[in-house]
């Protein structure tokens, strides 16, 4: 298990709980979390604070789950790490992407407050 | 630390999740040493896994158990990693200059879900060089440390 997955009504929080996203654990973050939004038509801020790597694969499988999302859901990246960040920025993908510096602020931004705050 | 000390090999097998220990287990080596900052040995680390990646990938054709050798050397202003497999040859024999994949950033169906590795390598270390030496591939990645 790669994800956990937490309802906040219009939006799925999706935690990616390994500190890699790469080679190794791409294929399987794919198909977990396609699992968790192939029901519903929810947006998804993945919250991806405790990722420390990420390569081109990783980067890759985020441009895959972005496609599967379609034009009507938003994908929004929350918490990234300036490691993750910056391989982002160097295969020109981060303007693609919604980023927010947390979940809490993703949250926020819609009017929603994150569960026990 | 003596210069003993100072070079320091690897021994692995080819699968994916070796290539990702290891290429973590070099930017702790790099973390180690006063001189290279965090980003440095991020960027280390992320190339080191795009040249495994591709060895695991390419070089044996994703064929497990395979033997790779990363040798990791400091010199003072530098640090030089060699990468050495047993697989196939390099395509026309050279590492891929990584030009960047021209894409439109706003036609997001068509956007590359990969392909970066090269790029990545070539733009984060300051020499890349490539040689099949006796059978095997030899890719040695190497770069300048700010003083």
């Amino acid at each position: 298990m790669l994800l956990s997955c937490e309802d906040h009504g219009p939006i799925l929080v999706l935690t990616v709980l390994k500190a890699r996203i790469d080679s190794q654990s791409a294929m399987e973050f794919k198909a977990e979390a396609r699992e968790f939004l192939s029901t519903g038509d929810q947006d998804c801020a993945l919250d991806l604070s405790r990722v420390s790597f990420a390569d081109s694969s990783g980067i890759g499988a985020l441009v895959a789950l972005l496609k599967f999302m379609g034009r009507d859901r938003k994908l929004e990246l929350c918490g990234m790490n300036p490691a993750v960040a910056k391989v982002m920025r160097l295969t020109r993908l981060d303007t693609v992407f919604i980023s927010h510096d947390s979940v809490k602020s993703a949250l926020a931004n819609r009017g929603l407050s994150a569960t026990g705050t | 630390m003596n210069d003993m000390s100072r070079d320091t090999r690897f021994s692995i097998t080819s699968s994916f999740e070796n290539v990702s220990n290891l290429a973590e287990e070099v930017s702790l080596l790099c973390s180690s040493r006063l001189e290279i900052d965090e980003d440095t040995a991020d960027m280390v680390r992320l190339c080191i896994a795009e040249a495994l990646n591709n060895i695991v990938e390419h070089a044996y054709d994703g064929v497990e158990g395979k033997p790779i050798f990363a040798d990791v050397q400091f010199a003072p202003a530098s640090l030089e990693v060699l990468l050495i497999d047993e697989g196939k040859p390099m395509p026309e024999g050279t590492a891929p200059d990584g030009s960047a994949a021209e894409f439109d950033l706003d036609d997001i169906d068509n956007l590359p879900e990969g392909g970066f590795g090269w790029m990545l390598i070539r733009s984060q270390m300051d020499v890349v060089e490539y040689e099949r030496r006796e059978g095997c591939n030899v890719l040695r990645l190497a770069k300048e440390l700010a003083a």
